[in-house]
This record gives structure tokens, sequence and C-alpha cells, in this order.
């Protein structure tokens, strides 16, 4: 009986020890995202598809956050990998003017995540506005 | 009972409250018109404006969404004048204003522009002389100057006939801007510029957005402008020394030829820049001392715009927030981007002010290793805390720009607010100051402050000057314009002149000196000082710039020629000598050239000597070897290539003074007279491959397949072939494999990937490799960067010991020049280590106790 304790109890302690590496293995999986998901959209574009995927009102997001935002289409800078790249097709985009690998366009704001998923595609954001030199005096 | 409608009640007051909460969009959209009414308030002050006696009407002119809107204006009691497309003059009851001004189809208003009976002339002409040159009747004749801004009054009667493209880069393509404030810049900059230059030929491009801008920069360039005059900026955009795509495309249009002309901008009091600095460790910067929070004023109705970025470009894993606290440090708004490697290093925050009050800026640390150094401007509002150097903007730092800032026309002292140098790289900025605070007819008598005024009165210069001297490259207009200047400030260029104020007479006065160029041509024999007693007999083309017009002159030394100061010249020996030969020129100061034509910058007197060797009489004895060779052109010395191209060549030389000929398969080598003549000609190309060019040893190549050299030393003579491309009907591609595909890393450790580029229907262009969603903090490198399939490049993955150990996903995107894109994945795994959590050796402990015991009953029941 002891001797069948004793032996339990070793049998117990290394059981323990193997199950608490495997649950350790496990968690060390997941306790981190990794980088599964790399945003290529601007914060402010991705709150905007945020607020618009709520039904919320958008074109007023759009208009406090200086975003353009016009019948479903927002004006944005696809930055392509390289100038050789194109934009890619099946997306809806309405090309306004391009740069070197810069595209000022409208597009679809149900779009703009995919598009942004594409290999083409380095990053998306709001395209940047002049500061007059002039001053008030 | 009571309770419920207690609640009810509290629940619909605060609905009702909610619904009033006041929204920064619709407060944005009426912040134009709330200036413009403030400016248009008729009072004593603005004459333009004035309430008829008769009615106690106003007469405006109104820009309409629409012409379709005229009915909507009508139903305000509006009469109507005049119309000119959507553009209205019209009477407008006193009343009727706030509710007009405040409509959704008016895009802006103004007073009905008046003929002017004398034009209204910048104060700035004559403050830097400008006034000196137009009574020598310099006036900026034929020179085209572009003008890059948000608006144009094209009508405007003070530029009107400069006028000779207008073209909006903008989306909805209006020339005018939208606004009045855009409207009326850009055309308060053409103004200054022609007031200046009153003959310049005008070319006015608006825009809105960085990639217009860009757009309208290229087209600018492509059509041929000299001179481009710029009174906006960007911030954020990259960092600010030189390198953001903004100031590329700038130092581009330099290259080609262009003067680009731009404003300091106006922020020395708007600007704090610094290193994050965090002493007491509770997340939050520290502007001064321990001060954590950086004030400033601002009015009622104005647009708060705070802008912070950090030197951490591209794309950045330092996470700083902004936020923007009112008076009682109530939190009023934010700008919150996340930092994690893949975004820029930027944040941003639009605020409209609801009232006149003081708004505090803090900065706090949310993620990310090490500080980096900040730069924060707040436009139009002036910090407590403020840096004034490196408040350029962008592209005032650009290399390629001549970068103006802010002098008091009537004091040519700095401006305050002018922004100044060094760029982030260390640069001296501005280049030059130039005269603000002048007349306009757009923003009224001694109204136009900013850099934004100053840099046309140097863009009109330079109009100036090249009207001219129509061969002045940007380089030496600006090395002018410097040099011309009143140095102001500290000794020689500085951080807040530049090289000093504009001076467009001393500036003329430069480029109507003359320098001599003075010509020799020694035996190399004779080394300066120690100067031969007579020349050689030699002819020089010299082509040079006198008077502001290009010559070609035959010359023999020794010979002097005066030349405008500042200007190109080039010399090139066009005797055929049959006792010399040249060896090089001495280019005074640059040094040894060892070419058949010098180029010279005239900016002093100069002594230009041609040196040549004595040719040595024939000598049958004396040889020289010549080893002639065939390569394919990719391989270019000092790449060798491993097989000759199988072509013939003939050689026709003398030996022993007898003329002999040999043709063969390279490599192979002759030995011939020295001081003989030698001549080759290709009989043979070898199918695959053309004919290219011949590498004439020292002498350059040339494209004939016949070749004459003269044989004065031992030579390697090189005939260049060009591999034929087969054409093919099939598509041309590559394909992508990778070795292995998963790795397992410790956060740290550098992994190494091989991709393997294969090449499909005779794919042979080069492919250059990215890889893109890194783990943080880890970087990526490919060796080599460019390959031609079938090769491979390995990818070196640089980790971090603080890259969290996780799975991830790296994607390389590989592109050719021909536009063909494949990418492949490579993944990456943590390598394992054991780790043991003390939560799950005690559950399983008891885990197994419990099942222990329960086996142990069951034996004692059996």
């Amino acid at each position: 009986m002891r001797k069948f304790f004793k032996y339990g109890l070793l049998i117990a302690i290394l059981s323990s020890l193997m199950i608490s590496v495997i649950i350790a293995q496990k968690s060390f999986f997941t306790s981190f995202e990794g980088n599964k998901k790399p945003e290529k959209l601007e914060n402010l574009l991705q709150k905007l598809i945020e607020v618009y995927s709520k039904g919320e009102n958008a074109e007023s997001f759009a208009e406090t956050n200086g975003i353009f935002y016009k019948e479903g289409k927002v004006r944005v800078v696809i930055e392509l990998i390289n100038e050789q790249a194109n934009i890619p097709e099946g997306y809806g985009v309405v090309i306004e003017k391009r740069y070197k690998n810069m595209v000022q366009a409208l597009v679809p704001i149900e779009n703009l995540e995919a598009l942004s998923k594409s290999p083409l595609v380095k990053f998306i954001r709001i395209p940047k506005e002049p500061i007059l030199m002039m001053k008030l005096v | 009972m009571k309770f419920k409608t207690l609640a009810l009640a509290l629940i619909l007051t605060f609905t009702i409250l909610a619904s009033f909460k006041p929204s920064l969009g619709n407060n944005e959209n009426k912040v134009g018109n709330q200036i413009d009414l403030k400016s248009f308030v008729p009072t004593t002050k603005n004459k333009n404006l004035t309430l008829s006696e008769e009615d106690g009407s106003i007469k405006l002119v109104f820009k309409l969404n629409d012409e379709s809107d005229l009915v909507r204006l009508l139903k305000n009691n509006v009469t109507v004048e005049a119309s000119y497309k959507n553009l209205i003059q019209a009477k407008v009851p006193a009343n009727a204003l706030p509710k007009i001004f405040n409509s959704s189809f008016i895009l802006f208003f103004k007073p009905p522009s008046k003929a002017i009976p004398f034009a209204i002339q910048s104060e700035g002409v004559n403050s830097i002389q400008a006034n000196l040159l137009h009574l020598q009747g310099v006036f900026g004749e034929n020179v085209k100057v572009a003008i890059i801004d948000l608006g144009f009054d094209i009508s405007n009667p003070e530029i009107q006939s400069n006028i000779v493209e207008y073209k909006s880069f903008r989306a909805d393509e209006d020339i005018t801007g939208g606004s009045l404030e855009n409207l009326r810049h850009g055309t308060a900059c053409a103004e200054i510029l022609i007031d200046v230059a009153p003959k310049a030929k005008l070319y006015l491009f608006n825009f809105e957005t960085d990639i217009e801008f860009l757009a309208a920069l290229d087209y600018a360039v492509n059509i041929g402008v000299k001179v481009i005059s710029c009174s906006i900026g960007f911030v954020n955009v990259g960092p600010y020394d030189g390198t953001s795509y903004i100031d590329e495309a700038v130092d581009e249009a330099r290259a080609k030829g262009v003067l680009f002309v731009v404003a300091a901008g106006n922020e020395a009091l708007e600007h704090w820049s610094g290193n994050f600095k965090d002493e007491d460790g509770d997340g939050f910067h520290e502007f001064y001392l321990k001060d954590e929070t950086n004030e400033f004023l601002a009015y009622k109705g104005s647009i708060i715009r705070v802008f912070l970025s950090w030197n951490d470009w591209p794309y950045s894993n330092i996470d700083y927030d902004l936020y923007l606290l009112d008076e009682s440090s109530n939190l009023i708004a934010y700008s919150n981007n996340p930092q994690t490697g893949f975004q820029p290093p930027i944040e941003e925050i639009l605020f409209v002010s609801p009232k006149t009050s003081v708004y505090r800026i803090v900065i706090e640390k949310t993620g990310g290793e090490g500080n980096a150094k900040l730069h924060l401007f707040n436009f139009d509002f002036n910090l407590e805390h403020y840096v004034e150097s490196e408040s350029l903007t962008c592209p005032a730092e650009a290399k390629g720009s001549l970068t103006v800032g802010a002098v008091f026309f009537a004091t040519k002292d700095i401006e305050s607010f002018s922004s100044r140098g060094p760029t982030d790289d260390g640069r001296i900025k501005p280049d030059l100051t130039g005269p603000d605070g002048v007349s306009t007819s757009s923003y009224g008598l001694s109204n136009f402050f900013g850099t934004s005024a100053s840099a046309p009165h140097v863009a009109g210069v330079a109009t100036l000057l090249l009207s001219v001297n129509p061969n002045l490259a940007p380089d030496q207009i600006q090395s002018i314009l410097e040099k011309g200047a009143i140095d102001k400030g500290a000794l020689g260029k500085d951080n807040i002149y530049g090289s000093g104020v504009i001076d467009a007479f001393k500036a003329y006065n430069l480029i109507k000196e003359k320098r001599t160029l003075e010509i020799h041509a020694h035996s190399i024999g004779f080394q300066y000082p120690n100067e031969p007693s007579e020349e050689l007999d030699v002819e020089i083309m010299v082509n040079y710039v006198s008077d502001g017009l290009t010559r070609n002159e035959i010359v023999k030394p020794i010979s002097k020629i005066l030349v405008d100061y500042g200007t190109e010249a080039s010399l090139k020996i066009i005797s055929e000598l049959t006792n010399y030969s040249l060896v090089e020129w001495d280019d005074y100061g640059i040094g040894r050239v060892k070419t058949q034509e010098l180029k010279l910058f005239m900016n002093e007197d100069k002594i230009v000597i041609a040196y040549f060797k004595l040719l040595e009489a024939f000598n049958a004895s004396k040889k020289a070897i010549l080893t002639i060779h065939a390569h394919s052109n990719d391989f270019q010395y000092p790449n060798e290539p491993p097989n000759e191209v199988k072509a013939k060549i003939l050689i026709n030389y003398f030996e022993d003074g007898l003329e002999k000929s040999v043709e063969k398969e390279p490599i192979f080598q002759v030995s011939a007279d020295y001081n003989s003549i030698a001549k080759l000609t290709v009989t043979s190309i070898p199918s695959g491959f053309s004919w290219l060019e011949w590498d004439n040893y020292r002498f350059g190549r040339t494209s004939s397949i016949n070749l004459t050299v003269f044989v004065d030393e031992e030579k390697t003579l090189i005939a260049y072939f060009k591999p034929e491309i087969e054409e093919t009907n099939m598509q041309k591609d590559f394909s992508l494999s990778i070795s292995p595909q998963t790795q397992f890393f410790f956060p740290g450790q550098t992994i190494n990937y091989t991709i393997f580029v294969s090449s499909i229907n005779g794919f042979d262009s080069e492919v250059t490799f990215n890889a893109f969603d890194l783990p943080p903090n880890s970087t990526a490198q490919f060796y080599p960067q460019l390959i031609k399939p079938n090769a491979s490049t390995t990818l070196m993955l640089r980790t971090s010991p603080v890259t969290p150990p996780a799975l991830y996903t790296i994607r390389i995107i590989a592109s050719s020049n021909d536009n063909i894109v494949k990418s492949i994945e490579a993944h990456l795994e943590p390598a394992v280590i054991p780790s043991f959590k003390p939560e799950s050796i005690i559950s399983s402990f008891i885990i197994i106790i419990i099942f222990h015991i329960i086996s142990l009953r069951r034996r004692r029941k059996l």
C-alpha cells in the first residue's frame, strides 16, 4: 500500500510536469497575436470603415476629420510597392492623379480594406493638404 | 410612476442636449464664411464694402456651387445685377446676410473687384532695388515662370495680361481654389512676381493635395518653365532632412534646370523640436523643465491644427500620441494612431475653437523602445514653449529648393515668425530672405505678410536675371543671388537670414560683370608656372556667354576672352596635329582632366592649359603591344567575361615599317611600331549579338565599327557587342520559390531564407525584392537586392531581442521593370523553450492525486 502510494506520487509529479510543459507551450503560442494582420490602412480610414460598417453617419465622421467622402467613395492616396506596379483591378478605383508609385484615387468605402490587402499595395492614406505661408498679423 | 416620468424626462433632456452637441464638421464648414464675414463687416476700415444709403443693401459677388443655385439665392430678396456662369453680382439686404453667408450652395463671396486706376505695386520692388533694373530696361521678358499655389483670380488686372497658361490640378479643376482665401493667396503671389518682373510669362497651376502638387510640379518642368515660385508647405510627409518624396521631386526639378523658389515657412514661434524627455517616468513628454504641457491662445472660430512627427520614418514602432486639452485640462481632442512598425510616425489634430481660450498640447509615449526626436507644429498660434531652429516646412528643407525667409520690407529685419534652419541633416537654410508686409490688390495696402510674400520677390529677381542671361543654370542663379545679397545677422550664411536680403541690383551687376578666360597650349614638358617661350599652334573651339549671348569662337593660344560672370564655358581642340597628341587639360584649380572637351564655371578669372605630348620620331625598333578583345555588353571593364564573343576583327598596323594585316577572333595581340597608326574593323558578328561600340582606351567610346588608334603606348581595345533577345510569342514571366519556407527563431536571432527566381519563356529582366509584414523590431535585407533569373537571393531577417516570439508570415514581393509582380510567403515560428507555470504544475498534480486515490479505492474494493 505504502509502496503503491510512493510510486503513485512519483508518477503524479512526473505527469504533472509533462502536462505543465504542454500547457506552457500552448500559452506560449497563443499569448501573442503575431503579425497576421498588418494594417496597411491609415488609422483614420480604419475608423471611417468602422463607422460605415456600424451603419453610423460616415459622411459626418469624414467631414469632421478632413476626409473627402462623397457618394460612397473616399479620396485616398494608394502607395504601391513600386513605380511599375498598377492599381489592382476589381476594386472600383477611380484614378485622379498619379505620381510615381503614389496614386490619388476615389475608392468605394466597402472595397478599401480588401484593396489594402493586395500585395501590390504598400499603404493607403488620406491625401496631405498644404499649409499657406501667408501670415495674419 | 413618478420615477418613470422623471427618468423619461431625463432621457429626453439628454437626447435633446446630445443632438445639440457641437459637430466639428459643421463648424469647420462654416469657418471659411465666418472669417470672410468678419472681414466684410461694413466698417470704415473696409472701404470695398459699404451699405447703400438708398436701401441699406450691400453689393457682393457670389460664387455658387452651380448655375442652377441662382434660384436659391433669389429667395433671399437679392437683386441680381450681373452674372457670368456661377459668378453672380448682386445687391443683398443687410438683414439677409447671416442667412446667405451660411448657405451651403455658396462656395464663397467677395466685394466686386473694381477697375484699378493705377496698379498697386509691392513696396518690395523698391526695397530690393528691382526698380533700378526696370530703369535699365530689364523686365523679365520672355522668361517662363510658374506659380504653384492653391487658387488664382485669372481676371485680376494686375496679372491678367501676363498669363500664358493656367491649369487646375484639383480633382474639381477649379482654378479659383474653391475659397476666397485660396483665391487671394495665389493671386497675391502672382501680383508680386509681376511687380518685380513685369514682362514675365506667367504659368499658374493650382492644387489641393500632395499628389496634385507633384503632378503640377512635373507638368511645369515638362513644359519648360525656368523658375517656379511656391508659397506653400507640407508637414508630416517625411523627415525634415531633404529626403521626403516631395523633396525628391523638387530635387529632380532642379536637376532638370528649373529653379524652385519656396517660402521657408512662418513657424519659428509655432514649432517645438527636441528629443522626447520623460524624467519623472509618467509617460508624458516634458517640453521645458518639468512642464508637460505647451500652451497657446486660440480665438473663437479659428481652426487649431497641431501636427506631430518624429524621426523614425517611414514606418515607426515607437508610439507617441497627441492630446489637446482645454484651459481646465479637460481632454477635447486627440490623435492616437498606432505605431507598431507598419505606420508612419505622425499624429494630427484638427479642431475648431468654440471660444477664445487657452489650450494645452500634451504628448504621451504609449509604446516602443527608445526615444525619438520630435517635431511639433501648431499653425497660426504661438506656442508657450517654442524652438525657432529647425522650423522649416517641406519642401523648404529640400536640397533642390532656393528657400526664402521673410524680412519686413521697410527695415529689412527678420520677421520673428520666419522659419529658421538648419535642416535635420544639418544644412544651412534659408538660402535668402525677401521682403514682406507689402501691398497687393488681393490683400490690400501693406497687408501681405509672411514668407509667402517673400518667395515671389526672390523668384521675380531670378526671372530678371534670366531675361538678361537665359543660359544661367539654377546653381548659377542661386550662386549669383546669394553673392549679391546684403549680408545680415551672423557674418556669412546663417540659419536666420541665409546669405542675406535679396538685392536685385547687386545681383544684376554681378552678371554684368565679366571674367577673363585665358587659354594656353603647352608641351607637357613645361608645367605651370614654368612657361614655354612659345605656345603650340593649335585651334581651340570655345563656347561661352558674353552679354547674355552664347558665342562660338575658334581661337589660338594665348587668347583672352571676356565671359559673363557665373556662366559656363567649354573648350575643345579642333586641330589635327601631326607631331603632338593631347594628354590632358589643366582646368585651373580643379585639377587635371583627361578629356577632349573641358567645361568651366566662370565665377572667377581662369587660366586653362591644354597639355600635349610630343610624338617621338618613327623608330621601328620600338614597339607597343595592342591587345584586342570582343565582349558582350553585359560585361564592362573591369568585370571581365569568362569567354570572348566569337567575332572577327581585322587590324591593319605597321610592324618594322611594313604594313601588316591580321583578321582573328579575340583575344589576340599585335606588336605595332611606336608612333604609327593602327586601324581596326569588325568583319564578322556572331549570331545572337549586334554591334554596339569600341572602347578606345582612355579616349572614350565610339559607335563606328571602324577604329583608328595612334600607337603611342600599350593599349587594350575592346569591341562591345549587345546580346540580342529572341522574339517569342510566349509571355515572359518568372516564378518564385523559397527554401526553407518555415523557420524557427529565438528573439535576437538572424534567419536566412533563400529565394529562387526562375525564368519562364526567356524572361531576363532584373528582379527587385521587398519584404513586408516583418515581425516588430526586425529588419530585412536581400543579398543581392537585384538579380536576373535564373538566380537566387538571400533574405537576411534580423530579429531583435524584444521581437515577441510569435507566428509570423512575411510577404516577399518580387517585381521586375516590366511590371511583373510575384509574391511568396516565408513563415517564422518561435523556437519552443519548455517553461513551467506553477499553477499548471499544482493543477495537474491535484488531478493525478485524485486519479491515484480513486484507483487506490478500486484496488481496496477488489
